[in-house]
């Protein structure tokens, strides 16, 4: 008796996610993904960044940008286990990513390099930490140009092997932030296993989970 | 020890008293330690001056000091643990007078100057301090060092209960850095044990800590409780951590390339605008050679500095 009204209720609330997911249109997902920004902005403007703000901004920004292309990985396998389809909020989430990466990129070439040529030129040629960084960035770059309808259907069967490549960038992303400081730091290899572990996954067949 | 450092660049000195400041430290830099030796090249000069003294605030908020964390605000929130009185200085090595000293016996001893001198930090900061201090010459002069020692190795504390990055093993502890003896004996080459005329706070090395200011940051030692002298080239840290990327002597050097950060220039953390807002659009400058203590140059005569990093 007992153990029916549990189930009873486990899948009513099931059913609750079921439905508010059906109504989450895609432009919620990208507004919500702004408010990292706004949160970082609000820091700025209030005095919470530090003596140094632009190596907070730069970072923050690369940290939100690494953890977007995170959650990017987890839609599939947790779309697999729950049988919530979450896929078509993919897109966002790797654009809004990509477009995080941007603003970390800009920061770096405008604030942080000061537009000095000479040594951004060095910086890409001759320093692990940043090759690897701009490596990702390359490799993302067809990868948010691509994604659209339109270039969907043109690529056909070709389109989910391109968009492989964003295994290659978050390993790539996940090097760059272990190599940031003079050490390695908890956070980053924190990161760095979240990465491996989402992408081990893609070698278990996932089955959904039956919960009820 | 006075407990300075909660308190605020205002709670020292009057905001017009501390530009009146600048000035009389601009003038007395000119005048004193770096223009009469003839050290410093006009040009160089002139640039240190176009900088603003960075404020208490940001000298005791953006911390390289793994001790307490690997963040740069890490110190701030961790230091105020240290017990910095007592603190013995244990003296050792080829030495006339080795042993055992309280700080407060040392410093009682020396003479105390002030010194602005540019702090060039590895990855890729500058910041412009106002130290308090002795130099490490008239200390060395009184222990009376041997003609057979040829370096200095000093050593911070060692104290995990209150140093807690101490139980993890990022580095070799305790941190360990050394000079050639006649870089020891420079006299750019101090110990400070104050900024802005204050003890110095704990979490820029209270109470006792080396400054060479032609060499990157992380040579200049905090919180100094061993020194010895001896014939072989001393252990220091970040070159046993990575020798690849630091090399014992670590001159500012914009020529020899580092793996992570250009140092052909540098951010001067310290914005020309009010507060830390100003800070945002910091500026870069071209790194100097010796980080522009020209003077220093002698040292490495026919060295291969790019051999010797």
């Amino acid at each position: 008796m007992y153990k029916a009204t549990k189930t009873v209720n486990i899948r009513s609330l099931f059913d609750l996610v079921r439905a508010s997911v059906r109504k989450l249109r895609c432009w919620h997902i990208y507004l919500s993904l702004l408010v990292p920004l706004l949160f970082l902005a609000y820091d700025l403007l209030s005095g919470q960044l530090g003596v140094d703000p632009m190596r907070a901004i730069e970072k923050s920004l690369g940290v939100t940008a690494i953890y977007i292309l995170i959650l990017t990985l987890c839609i599939t396998p947790f779309s697999l286990l729950t049988g919530i389809n979450f896929i078509r909020f993919r897109r966002a989430f790797g654009l809004m990513s990509f477009f995080y990466i941007v603003l970390h990129f800009s920061t770096w070439l405008l604030l942080d390099m000061q537009l000095r040529w000479v040594e951004i030129v060095e910086s890409l040629t001759r320093k692990p930490f940043i090759v690897f960084g701009m490596m990702g960035f390359l490799l993302l770059i067809p990868l948010a140009a691509t994604s659209n309808n339109y270039s969907m259907k043109r690529l056909g069967k070709y389109w989910p092997k391109l968009h492989k490549l964003i295994y290659a960038a978050i390993i790539l992303g996940g090097i760059h932030y272990l190599m940031m400081e003079k050490t390695l730091q908890n956070d980053a290899i924190i990161t760095f296993i979240i990465i491996i572990v989402l992408i081990s996954l893609r070698f278990f067949k996932i089955r959904k989970i039956n919960w009820l | 020890m006075k407990d300075i450092y909660k308190k605020t660049q205002n709670d020292i000195t009057p905001k017009h008293l501390f530009y009146n400041r600048r000035k009389i430290l601009k003038f007395g830099l000119a005048l004193t330690a770096y223009v009469a030796s003839n050290s410093i090249t006009s040009a160089f000069a002139q640039e240190m001056f176009d900088r603003k003294i960075n404020t208490l605030e940001e000298i005791t908020n953006y911390n390289n000091f793994y001790e307490f964390g690997i963040d740069k605000t890490d110190p701030a929130k961790h230091a105020h643990k240290l017990t910095t009185s007592p603190w013995p200085i244990e003296i050792s090595g080829l030495v006339d007078n080795p042993g055992v000293y309280d700080f407060s016996e040392i410093v009682r001893e020396m003479s105390i100057i002030q010194r602005t001198y540019s702090l060039r930090c590895v990855e890729g900061w500058s910041m412009l301090i106002p130290w308090n201090g002795f130099q490490l010459s008239e200390l060395l002069n009184k222990l009376g060092v041997r003609d057979e020692a040829r370096y200095v190795s000093f050593e911070t504390l060692f104290r995990p209960q209150e140093m807690h990055m101490q139980e993890t093993n990022i580095l070799n502890w305790p941190y360990r850095e050394g000079l050639r003896l006649d870089e020891a004996m420079h006299p750019l080459t101090i110990m400070a044990t104050g900024v802005y005329g204050e003890p110095l706070p704990k979490q820029n090395g209270a109470p006792l800590r080396l400054i060479v200011p032609w060499k990157y940051g992380f040579k200049s030692i905090k919180s100094i409780t061993r020194i010895s002298f001896q014939r072989e080239e001393p252990v220091s840290s970040w070159n046993q951590q990575n020798p690849a990327e630091y090399g014992f002597y670590s001159n500012v050097n914009p020529t020899v390339h580092h793996p992570r950060w250009s140092q052909a220039s540098e951010r001067y953390i310290g914005g020309e605008g009010e507060g830390y807002l100003g800070n945002l659009f910091t500026k870069r400058y071209d790194t100097k050679l010796f980080n522009g203590y020209e003077e220093v140059a002698p040292l490495y005569e026919g060295m291969d500095l790019s051999r010797y990093y």
